[in-house]
C-alpha cells in the first residue's frame, strides 16, 4: 500500500546538522508487556539499541516490572528493538509485528520516554529433516522465509523478526520459533562440509556386481588384470541441494506454512534433494594462444535474479602451469567464468558456460589488455582536506550487482591517483563516503561527464586519464518532518527521495535514497547531488527491489518534485493523505 | 620420534624381515609444481566394503563414506578417467556397500558417518571421546591393481544429552549456549575438556550428541569488559575505514584484546558483554550496592565445573532430564591495576582464570569459563561479576605469532623481537570485593643456544640450517603454560638461536625442521638433557644451550604376529622409556614415546629413537593413552625390555597381547 500525500513547506529545521556530540547525556526508559489482556510486565526482555551511522548497540534486560532503562547517550539517531525467547521481537515504532520500526532522535541532554512496548508470543514451526529411510539429518540449516506474493511472484517479504533460522541436531530435529504470523516458505540447506573433490559418487548396481566379481575372484590377493572393456561407466556425482518443504528445489513448488498469532505447527518435515554435479575445465590462453598460469578465475551465477532468496555462490580458482583450472561439483546453471591476471600487465578474458549434469571440460578463456584510469581528487571547500587520502579511494567495479571485487586506486600524497587492471564493459565508479567525515563527495567529471550517477561503457584501448574525482564538506540536506491529516508527526514511514531523470535509476545511485522516519516523523538526507528528485513517503519498502526501474516506477504518481541546489540546506515537509492503489 | 621418509621405511622394514625390498613407492603426485596439472594416473585398485553397526552384521545404509590418502592428490588435480582429485565420497546402499574404484596403489584412511551414528574410522575400536595424538588412525593399504573385499567399517548408535535451562522465576532461559565439557581420567585424576555446544529452544530444552563417556554440562557467563573509552575510539576507526583498522587491530591482537562482536550492557565507564550472544544481559541489576548477574552454572544447580554432577553415557543412551536451574546472585568485584616497567598497562586483556586442576592438565589449559577484562588509559581494569573461588589473574602482552616469527640473526646479531611483558598471580576471592590489586607484569626471559651437527657428512647447507626452529613446551599447570605466549625460536646462519621472550618455569625444548637424515640427539643445559626432560627457565633466562644433531639414528622393526601364530588382529605397537621420569606427560609430547600402526603384513618400525632403554609392547583393541603412568604400568608385564645404541638398527618380532 502507497500513500498519496501532498506537500507543504516548514520554515524551520528540525534536526540538528547531525554533528556527533562528545557529551553523552541523553537517555531512553520505557517498559515491556506481554500482549495478554492484563498486559503483564515481561521480566529478562533483551532490549537492543542500535546508533545509526555509527551501528554501535547497546543492551539491557528488563527489571522484574518490565522497566528498562538506557542511560549516558549521546545525541543521535537510534533503533531499539525488543526480544524474548518464544516472542516475536518488536520494533519500536513499528505498525505491526515483524515489522521495522522508526528510529528515535535523541538531543543533547533529553530523556525520552518510550510508548509501552507490547511483545506477543511468536509462532513455531518444527519438524524433522530425514533421510528416505527416514533417519534424521544432522546439521541442517533450516530457514523460514517470510513471503508474500505480489502478481504470482513470490517475494521475500521486508520483515525485519529476530530468530528464523534453526539447525538440526543429530536425530534432524528442528525448531524454529517467535516467528510472526504469516505466509512462510521452509528452507533447508546441509552445513556439513562440502565435499572436496567431484561430490558424492554413488556406486551403480553394475559396479557394485562387477566389483564384487573381481573382489571374490581373488580374495584379498594379487591384482586381477580387469579386462577395460568390462569396466562398468562411473556412478553420477550429486549434491544435496537448498531445498524447500515439502521437498522441492524450485521456490514456486514450495508449499506455503501459514501461522497465526501463537501457533505451534509440528510436522514440517522434510529431506534434502540431490542434484547431480558436474564440472568444468578451462583453459586460459593470453598473447599468441600461450597457456597463462596463476590467473585468477571467478565463477559467478550468471542467471542470479533466478534464485527466490539471493543465495547464490561465487568462487574464485588459480590456474595451474598449464593455464587451466577445474572446477568440479558444480549444480546445474548458467556460470560466467571470468580470468583475470594480477600482476602487471594486466589482463582479462570471460566465457559463459551452461551446465545441465554434463562435464564441460574444453572451456578457453582468451585474454586480452585491461585499462587504466586516472585522475587526481580535490577537496572544495573551507575546512582543511583531510590528512589521510586512502579513505577517499575511488574504486571501479562491474556494474551488475554480483560482480569479482572491484579495483580500488592507489592515491599518491599529491592527490592523484591510478585504477589499474580496470575491465572494459560496462562499469561504476565508486567514490567513498566515509562515515564521520565532513567531505561527501560531489563530482567524478570524465570527459565533461559526471561518472558518479550511473554505469557508464569503457571499452577496450580508451584512453582513461583525466578523471577529476571532488569531495565537498559542505553537502546538500534534505531534512523535514511527516505529518498526517490534522497535522500530528506522522512516522512509521520511510521517505524515499529518487531522481526524475529515469536514466539515474541504476543499481546503488546515490540519488535513489530512502530513509526511514524518526519517532517525531523527522527525516534527513545529507549528500544528495544537485538536480530533480521524486519525494515520496511509503509504508513498505522492498530494500531487494529498490533499485528497480519497474519497482520506482510505480512510485512516481504519489511522489511530488523538489529540486536540490548546490550545497542547499533544503526542508520539506510531507503530509500524508488518502489512499492510492499502486495499479495504474 | 622421526620418520625420516616412506621409502627408508619400506626398506628396513623389509630388512627387517629378510625379504627382498618392495619396489618404492612411486612418487608423491604432488610437490612438483611441473606435473600438478597433468591428470594424475587411474589406477586399478578397488576397495569394496560395508557399513555396519558395531557388535552387529546389520548393515548401515546412506553412510556417507570418506576416502583419503596422498595418492589421491589434492582438489585442483584430476585423474586420467576424468575423477577430480582429494578426497572421495560416496553413500552406502542398501546393504551398507560401498565402492571406491580405480586406485593408484598406496595408503588410504576411510572413514564413515550415517545419521543416527557417531562417526567412526577403518577398525576404530570404539567411539572417540577425546582424540589423543598417538591414537594413529588405521590406513587400508591398496597395493598395484589390488581388489579389496574385506573392509568393514563399524558404527556405533549416537548418544545423547538433552534437559531444560530454567530461571529462578521457573521460566525457560531460551537461546542460550549450553557448554559440554568431557570429563576423562588420566592417571586417575580428572581431565576436563570442552566437547561441544547446544543452544536452548524457545522452551529451555537442548540436545546435544555425545559419544560415550562421563560429561559435565554447564552454562559459561564470565563475560568481557571494555572500557567504552575503548570502545569508541573502535567505532570511529571503523567509521574512518582504510589503514587505521588494521593498525588499531593489530595493536589490541599483541595485547591478548579481541573486542566483542555482541553488543553488550554499559556499567559505568565500562561495557559488559556476555560470552556468546542470547545470554541474558549480565549484570541483571544493582540491589543494595551489589550487582546481580547470573553466575556459570553446572547441572543441576552447580558453581562450577569441578562440583558439577557427572553425567555419564552409554552407547545409544538418550539421557534426558540433565537440566540446569540458573539464578541470579549478588556478584563480588575484583578491580586493580596493571603496571609494567614503564609505567601502566594500557588496552592490555586481564584474564581471570578459575584454578581447577582438571583444565590444567594441557598445555595450554584448557579455556573454560574465563573472564576477560581491558584496561584502561590508566592501566585500572575491574571485573563485575566474579563468583567466589580460587583464580589466577593473567595479562600477556607479546609479539604476534607475524612478530614472532622469522628473526634472522645475520652475523649473530638477534634482531630484537618486541618485549614480551607477563603478570600471572593468584587470587582467592571469598565473601569480599577485591579492589586495588597491584598486577606488576615484567618482561620475559629466553632461552639462548646453538645448533651443532655430530656426523660423518659434512653439516647441512647454511639453508637449511635457518628453516630449523626451536620450540619450547611448558609443562601443563606452570605459568608458561598459562601465558600462552607464542615461542617458537629462530636459527641463525652461524647456528645461534634465540627463542622469543617466555614466562619462566619448566620446559622442554623441541626442534622442527630438522635437515633430513638428521636428528636430536640432544639438547644440553649445563648436565640436563632439555629434550627429555623440562629444565627450569629461569628469571634471568637460560643461555649456552647446545642442541647437537647426529646423522646416526636407530631403528627398531619386526612383524607383529598374533596369539597361536594367528595373524594379528588390528595390533599397535607402543613404545615407551624403561626410566619413568622420561615418561610422557599428561599434554605433551615425549620423543621417547611413540605408537606405530604395523602395516598388512604385520611389519612395523620405529626410526629415530634416541638411545636408551625402552619397553615395546603391541596391544591389540583399545588402545591404551600412552600419557597415563596407570596404563603404561599395566603395560610393563605385557612388553619386552630393549636397549638401543646409538645408531642401532635392531630387528624384532612381537607377539600381539589383549589388554584385559
Amino acid at each position: 500500500m502507497i500513500r498519496a500525500l501532498k506537500a507543504f513547506v516548514v520554515a524551520a529545521a528540525l534536526l540538528p546538522a547531525g554533528q556527533a556530540s562528545s557529551t553523552a547525556t541523553g537517555s531512553i526508559s520505557g517498559v515491556v508487556l506481554g500482549a495478554d489482556a492484563e498486559q503483564t510486565p515481561l521480566r529478562r526482555v533483551t532490549l537492543t539499541l542500535v546508533r545509526s551511522a555509527f551501528g554501535d548497540s547497546r543492551v539491557t534486560s528488563s527489571d522484574d516490572k518490565g522497566r528498562y532503562l538506557f542511560a549516558d547517550l549521546p545525541a543521535g539517531l537510534y533503533t531499539l528493538n525488543a526480544t524474548k525467547g518464544a516472542y516475536v521481537q518488536a520494533n519500536y515504532g513499528a505498525t505491526g509485528l515483524g515489522l521495522p520500526g522508526s528510529p528515535i532522535p535523541i538531543a543533547n541532554g533529553q530523556s525520552f520516554s518510550a510508548e509501552p512496548i507490547v511483545l506477543t508470543r511468536g509462532a513455531v514451526i518444527s519438524g524433522r529433516l530425514t533421510t528416505p529411510a527416514l533417519q534424521g539429518l544432522r546439521s541442517v540449516v533450516v530457514e523460514a522465509i517470510q513471503i508474500q506474493t505480489v502478481n504470482g511472484t513470490r517475494r521475500r517479504r521486508p520483515a525485519s523478526t529476530g530468530q528464523v533460522t534453526a539447525t538440526t541436531d543429530a536425530r534432524g530435529m528442528y525448531r524454529i520459533y517467535g516467528l510472526a504470523p504469516g505466509d512462510y516458505v521452509v528452507a533447508a540447506r546441509s552445513l556439513l562440509e562440502r565435499p572436496a573433490g567431484d561430490g558424492v559418487r554413488q556406486a551403480t548396481i553394475e559396479e557394485l556386481r562387477w566389483a564384487t566379481a573381481l573382489v571374490s575372484g581373488s580374495p584379498g590377493v594379487g591384482p586381477q588384470p580387469p579386462g577395460p572393456t568390462s569396466d562398468p561407466p562411473l556412478g553420477r556425482t550429486t549434491a544435496d541441494a537448498p531445498t524447500y518443504f515439502p521437498g522441492t528445489v524450485d521456490v514456486s513448488a514450495a508449499a506455503v506454512v501459514t501461522v497465526q498469532k501463537g501457533e505451534e505447527r509440528a510436522g514440517v518435515d522434510f529431506g534434502l534433494e540431490h542434484v547431480p554435479t558436474a564440472r568444468i575445465v578451462a583453459t586460459v590462453l593470453g598473447p599468441g594462444g600461450r597457456p597463462m598460469p596463476s590467473v585468477s578465475v571467478f565463477r559467478l551465477p550468471k542467471d542470479v535474479g533466478a534464485t527466490f532468496d539471493g543465495r547464490y555462490t561465487m568462487g574464485v580458482h588459480l590456474t595451474g602451469p598449464q593455464g587451466q583450472v577445474f572446477l568440479p561439483a558444480l549444480p546445474p546453471g548458467s556460470y560466467t567464468l571470468q580470468a583475470r591476471t594480477v600482476p602487471a600487465p594486466q589482463m582479462w578474458g570471460s566465457v559463459d558456460v551452461t551446465l545441465a549434469g554434463e562435464d564441460r571440460t574444453d572451456i578457453q578463456i582468451f585474454l586480452e589488455p585491461a585499462l587504466t584510469m586516472s585522475g587526481r581528487l580535490v577537496f572544495e571547500g573551507t575546512t582543511p582536506a583531510p590528512q589521510s587520502r586512502t579513505p577517499f579511494a575511488p574504486r571501479i567495479e562491474a556494474a551488475a550487482p554480483y560482480s569479482p571485487p572491484g579495483m580500488t586506486a592507489t592515491v599518491d600524497p599529491d592527490s592523484s591517483f591510478r585504477i589499474t587492471g580496470v575491465i572494459p564493459g560496462t562499469v561504476r565508479l565508486v567514490v567513498p563516503s566515509p562515515a564521520t567525515s565532513a567531505w561527501v563527495p560531489k563530482s567524478a567529471m570524465f570527459h565533461s561527464r559526471d561518472l558518479i550517477d550511473e554505469p557508464f561503457e569503457i571499452r577496450a584501448g580508451e584512453d582513461g586519464s583525466g578523471l577529476v574525482v571532488t569531495f565537498t564538506d559542505r553537502p546538500a540536506v534534505l531534512s523535514g518532518k511527516l505529518l498526517d491529516a490534522t497535522g500530528r508527526p506522522a512516522p512509521q514511514f520511510y521517505v524515499l527521495v529518487y531522481s526524475t531523470n529515469r536514466a539515474h535509476w541504476t543499481w546503488n545511485s546515490r540519488r535513489t535514497r530512502p530513509v526511514r522516519a524518526g519517532i517525531d516523523g523527522s527525516y534527513r538526507i545529507s549528500g544528495l547531488p544537485p538536480g530533480e528528485y521524486f519525494l515520496c513517503a511509503l509504508t513498505e519498502l522492498d530494500a531487494t527491489q529498490q533499485y528497480e526501474p519497474t519497482y520506482l516506477e510505480q512510485f512516481v504518481p504519489a511522489s511530488i518534485k523538489i529540486s536540490i541546489g548546490e550545497g542547499e540546506q533544503k526542508v520539506q515537509g510531507l503530509r500524508i493523505g488518502g489512499t492510492l492503489n499502486p495499479e495504474p | 620420534m622421526l620418520v625420516v621418509g616412506i621409502g627408508l621405511l619400506y626398506a628396513s622394514a623389509a630388512a627387517a624381515q629378510g625379504a627382498p625390498p618392495p619396489p618404492p613407492p612411486p612418487p608423491p603426485p604432488l610437490g612438483n609444481s611441473e606435473i600438478s596439472s597433468k591428470p594424475i594416473e587411474a589406477g586399478t585398485g578397488l576397495i569394496l566394503g560395508r557399513v555396519v553397526e558395531a557388535g552387529t552384521t546389520t548393515p548401515v545404509p546412506d553412510a556417507m563414506v570418506t576416502l583419503t590418502g596422498s595418492a589421491l592428490g589434492t582438489a585442483g588435480q584430476r585423474f586420467t578417467n576424468g575423477v577430480a582429485g582429494g578426497p572421495r565420497l560416496t553413500v552406502t546402499d542398501t546393504s551398507g556397500r560401498f565402492l571406491f574404484r580405480d586406485l593408484p596403489m598406496g595408503n588410504y584412511q576411510i572413514s564413515a558417518a550415517a545419521q543416527g551414528f557417531s562417526s567412526a574410522g577403518y577398525q576404530q575400536a570404539k567411539p572417540n571421546q577425546v582424540r589423543r595424538s598417538l591414537d594413529l588412525p588405521r590406513p587400508v593399504e591398496v597395493r598395484e591393481g589390488e581388489k579389496r573385499g574385506d573392509v568393514t567399517i563399524n558404527l556405533w548408535r549416537h548418544s545423547g544429552i538433552s534437559g531444560a535451562v530454567i530461571d529462578e522465576a521457573g521460566e525457560p532461559v531460551v537461546g542460550v549456549t549450553v557448554s559440554v565439557l568431557t570429563r576423562t581420567l588420566v592417571s586417575g585424576k580428572p581431565v576436563m575438556q570442552n566437547y561441544t555446544t547446544a543452544t536452548t529452544d524457545d522452551r529451555g530444552i537442548y540436545w546435544a550428541e555425545v559419544v560415550p563417556g562421563d560429561y559435565v554440562v554447564g552454562i559459561l557467563t564470565a563475560p568481557t569488559t571494555v572500557p567504552n573509552a575503548l570502545l569508541d575510539e573502535w567505532i570511529q576507526v571503523r567509521a574512518e575505514g582504510g589503514d587505521g583498522v588494521v593498525a588499531f587491530v593489530g595493536r589490541l591482537g599483541a595485547a591478548g584484546v579481541s573486542l566483542p562482536a555482541v553488543a553488550g550492557v554499559r556499567l559505568g565507564a565500562t561495557t559488559v558483554t556476555p560470552p556468546r550472544p542470547g545470554w541474558i544481559a549480565p549484570p541483571l541489576t544493582a540491589a543494595g550496592g551489589r550487582l546481580y548477574a547470573y553466575p556459570s552454572t553446572f547441572h543441576p544447580a552447580a558453581p562450577s565445573a569441578a562440583t558439577a554432577a557427572i553425567v555419564t553415557v552409554g552407547s545409544g543412551d538418550e539421557k534426558p532430564g540433565v537440566n540446569i536451574q540458573v539464578s541470579p546472585r549478588p556478584m563480588l568485584r575484583v578491580s586493580g591495576r596493571v603496571r609494567g616497567p614503564d609505567g601502566p598497562l594500557v588496552n592490555v586483556a586481564v584474564r581471570l582464570i578459575p584454578i581447577d586442576p582438571a583444565t590444567m592438565m594441557s598445555s595450554p589449559p584448557s579455556q573454560i569459563d574465563e573472564a576477560v577484562a581491558v584496561t584502561a588509559a590508566d592501566g585500572s581494569f575491574a571485573f563485575s561479576t566474579v563468583s567466589p573461588g580460587p583464580y589466577r589473574v593473567r595479562v600477556l602482552q607479546a609479539p604476534l605469532p607475524g612478530q614472532a616469527g622469522p628473526a634472522p640473526m645475520a652475523g649473530g646479531q638477534a634482531r630484537p623481537a618486541p618485549p614480551t611483558l607477563w603478570a600471572i598471580q593468584n587470587v582467592s576471592v571469598s565473601e569480599e570485593d577485591i579492589d586495588g590489586l597491584d598486577v606488576v607484569a615484567k618482561r620475559g626471559v629466553r632461552f639462548t643456544g646453538r645448533v651443532v651437527f655430530e656426523g660423518t657428512p659434512p653439516p647441512a647447507a647454511a639453508g637449511q640450517l635457518e628453516r630449523i626452529t626451536v620450540v619450547p613446551r611448558a609443562v601443563p599447570g606452570t605459568n608458561g603454560s598459562i601465558a600462552l605466549a607464542p615461542g617458537t625460536g629462530v636459527v641463525g646462519p652461524d647456528g645461534e638461536f634465540a627463542t622469543p621472550e617466555l614466562v619462566p618455569g619448566p620446559y622442554v625444548l623441541e626442534a622442527l625442521n630438522l635437515p633430513a637424515g638428521w636428528v636430536v640427539k640432544s639438547a644440553m643445559a649445563g648436565s640436563e638433557d632439555a629434550a627429555d626432560r623440562p629444565v627450569e627457565l629461569g628469571e634471568g633466562g637460560l643461555d649456552n644451550i647446545t642442541i647437537t644433531l647426529t646423522d646416526k639414528f636407530t631403528a627398531i622393526s619386526g612383524a607383529v604376529r598374533g596369539p597361536n601364530e594367528k595373524a594379528p588382529g588390528a595390533p599397535i605397537v607402543g613404545v615407551f622409556p624403561v626410566d619413568r621420569t622420561m615418561w610422557r606427560r599428561v599434554g605433551m609430547q615425549s620423543r621417547r614415546t611413540a605408537t606405530s600402526v604395523p602395516l598388512r603384513n604385520g611389519i612395523y618400525i620405529f626410526v629415530g629413537l634416541p638411545p636408551g632403554e625402552y619397553y615395546i609392547v603391541a596391544i591389540d583393541g583399545a588402545v591404551p593413552d600412552f600419557s597415563d603412568p596407570v596404563e603404561l604400568t599395566a603395560l610393563i608385564p605385557l612388553a619386552q625390555k630393549i636397549s638401543l645404541a646409538a645408531g642401532e638398527r635392531k630387528g624384532l618380532d612381537l607377539r600381539s597381547a589383549v589388554r584385559r
